[in-house]
């Protein structure tokens, strides 16, 4: 049962029962009922739009039909927009409405999501706006006209995207901006709608291919099985602080990319870890269609089509971002230990001290750096920050794979000088857990402009690192 | 410097937590090391390290824990761990039959990898789960018979037999490697041959410092 968070049948035998110690619930709303409680305050009903407005977006479509005012209005919204902000249209609406309503959730995943993080509560829309207005610092209105002028060309110039891309992506154009980094939609704009429909379909007619097969209990060798086992038991565990992530659809759909991705990719399979990376693409193409803060997100009344587009997308997403870094999960997993191997020389060379430090306290940096890379820090940041790490990933491309050594460098050095004095026990207890929970966006962007510099600096010199 | 009360100890002990994915691993060691159970825990990634220090014959016993991911593809990487381990908990879910099947699987693991006088105690986790229970006590206790290993059943969720588990097989470690300790005051002869010696003993037992047996440390 996934609403048990996989452990069968303990939800029931909470009821009146007192257990040892502490017992940790990481959702919110620690009884079910009061949980449900919350969700129908803050979730006002949903009228289903019959337009799509992402389809919309996709296209192109909306980008130029867009006022100009309603995308700036998202970093300090006028109180129109701010009350107006509780209640979805019932009917048509124009494109611009369609984007508001889609910034504004979107900024609402980028501001939610802090379950483990704490930081930044988000009850009502005084403090909704609070968030994104502090939030939005890299999202002055000139930073998002120079995105909507890239993304108004008939062809989108990539290379000039990235770099736009590299230091933050607006909430509401993120899920577009995320599509052509990664080269799912082409940047030529004529053809993004075909090849969408045709990738969301094809990515259906690969469900009962594979999935529904196994899921079905027939055909399946010991191997399959074995796979579809270890995904049931990550989906309940994945983004255990975020609950949208325990709706059965939406665990249900993550069941279906995982395990239909590590079908399709034999050299390495599933790996646990990989759930997380989906996290991202998942609230980012899922707030086209959600409004409000994640915490409130629900799937009731988003037609099932919908909630299989973004499926499709989240899959097609995971497969390019994977691509480049498919040696992370295959055998021995090579790919990280060479990551952390570049790491480890790049700290030895830029803070030759710490370096020092956690060499004589025995500190192998495998020990701690190894789930940094396998789930490329996300489970190190609060969640919002996760996402704006993918911003500069994605806009990286090809060259993450080399960046994140420098990126895991900085994020390291973050905490320099408090490392050299622990021992040991104390370094590994303190590294599996760093202290992020506070961070915001400019804590992340100090440790990814520190990355940038010293790639450039070392560029002509990684052959020392290989 | 002035030591902390939590680096005095006798005797440093590395152990391992493998098993299957799901089976609770990381509770077990979170309900031992800080008496916390999470209902909704992430997977856990590689490997990650908890402690705790406990009494065994008035001697401070320091259990250096190292807890590791249950997938297959994760072995290459957590094997490493087994190296200067002297006990690993081998844990399955009581409910679920094929985490019991894996044991033999696991057990080879150790035989490949981890030092060949390791203490193993096999963990029959999720007691708790009564109704949905498909592996029989009695059958575990059998194959531990055959297999020469230590068992016990738990629930960390109820904190029932976690602290005996933890206890036990740091007792049963402790005995080995005070037994050897004595023996080799008995003299040279008497040491090496024991078939029971453990070769984490180079520390002497009083000395009231760091004696690592671990790579780790």
């Amino acid at each position: 049962m996934s609403s048990d968070g996989g452990f069968p049948g303990v939800r029931g035998l909470f009821k009146g029962r007192g257990f040892p110690g502490t017992v940790k619930f990481s959702r919110k709303g620690a009884s079910p009922s009061e949980g449900e409680e919350q969700q129908q305050q803050q979730q006002p009903p949903r009228h289903v739009d019959p337009r799509d407005p992402v389809a919309a977006g996709i296209a192109g479509l909306s980008v130029e039909s867009r006022p100009m005012e309603s995308i700036s209005s998202t970093s300090a919204p006028p109180p129109s927009a701010a009350s107006s902000r509780g209640a979805r249209p019932s009917s048509g609406s124009s494109a611009g409405d369609a984007s508001r309503r889609t910034s504004s959730a979107d900024e609402g995943g980028g501001g939610a999501g802090g379950g483990g993080g704490g930081a930044q509560q988000q009850g009502g829309a005084e403090q909704q706006d609070g968030v994104e207005v502090t939030q939005l610092r890299s999202m002055s209105s000139t930073r998002v006209a120079k995105f909507m002028r890239l993304l108004d060309e008939q062809v989108v110039d990539l290379e000039a995207l990235r770099e736009l891309s590299w230091s933050g992506i607006p909430p509401s154009l993120r899920p577009m901006c995320w599509r052509l980094l990664l080269g799912y939609l082409p940047p030529n704009r004529e053809r993004r709608m075909q090849i969408l429909t045709r990738k969301r379909r094809e990515y259906r007619d690969l469900v009962p291919d594979y999935y529904e097969q196994a899921a079905s209990g027939l055909d399946q060798s010991g191997e399959e099985l074995g796979a579809l086992r270890q995904v049931a038991v990550d989906v309940p565990r994945t983004a255990p602080g975020v609950a949208f992530f325990h709706d059965p659809q939406v665990q249900k759909s993550l069941e279906r990319i995982l395990y239909i991705w590590g079908l399709r990719h034999p050299a390495s399979g599933y790996v646990q870890g990989i759930n997380d990376l989906v996290t991202p693409f998942m609230c980012t193409f899922m707030g086209e269609h959600m409004q409000g803060p994640l915490e409130g997100w629900s799937l009731d009344g988003l037609p099932e089509s919908q909630l299989l587009d973004v499926e499709a997308d989240c899959y097609w997403c995971l497969c390019k971002l994977l691509d480049g870094i498919q040696d992370h999960y295959t055998y021995a997993q090579p790919g990280i230990q060479r990551c952390v191997f570049h790491t480890q020389e790049l700290i030895r060379r830029v803070e030759e001290p710490l370096a020092a430090h956690l060499e004589a306290e025995g500190l192998q940096f495998i020990q701690f750096a190894f789930r940094w890379v396998n789930c490329l820090l996300l489970r190190e940041v609060p969640f919002p920050l996760a996402i704006r790490l993918w911003d500069t990933y994605l806009s990286e491309g090809s060259q993450l794979k080399d960046f994140l050594g420098y990126t895991l460098a900085a994020f390291l050095l973050s905490w320099s000088s408090q490392l050299q004095q622990l021992e040991f026990q104390e370094l590994i207890m303190f590294l599996q857990k760093p202290p992020t929970a506070d961070w915001c966006e400019k804590d992340i962007e100090l440790v990814l402009s520190r990355a940038y510099m010293w790639r450039a600096s070392f560029k002509g010199a990684s052959s020392h690192f290989s | 410097m002035v030591p902390k009360p939590d680096d005095d100890y006798d005797y440093l002990f590395k152990v391992v937590l493998i098993g299957d994915s799901g089976v609770g691993k990381s509770n077990l060691l979170s309900r031992f090391t800080r008496n916390e159970f999470s209902l909704e825990s992430k997977s856990t990634i590689g490997v990650e390290f908890a402690t705790r220090s406990i009494q065994v014959d008035g001697k401070t016993i320091k259990a250096q824990i190292w807890d590791t991911a249950g997938q297959e593809r994760y072995r290459a990487i957590t094997s490493a761990y087994y190296r200067g381990a002297v006990g690993a908990l081998l844990v399955y879910d009581i409910t679920k039959q094929t985490t019991f099947e894996n044991v033999e699987r696991w057990l080879k693991e150790l035989r490949d990898h981890a030092d060949a006088n390791i203490v193993i105690m096999l963990v029959g986790n999720k007691s708790d789960l009564r109704h949905l229970r498909s592996v029989q006590t009695e059958d575990s206790k059998a194959f531990c018979e055959r297999e020469g290993l230590s068992f016990i059943e738990t629930s960390a969720l109820e904190a029932t037999n976690v602290e005996q588990a933890f206890q036990r097989i740091l007792t049963e470690i402790y005995h080995i490697v005070s037994k050897k300790a004595l023996a080799s005051e008995d003299g040279p002869s008497a040491a090496p041959s024991s078939g029971t010696a453990i070769k984490v003993t180079e520390a002497a037992p009083d000395a009231k410092k760091k004696q690592s047996c671990c790579s780790g440390a």
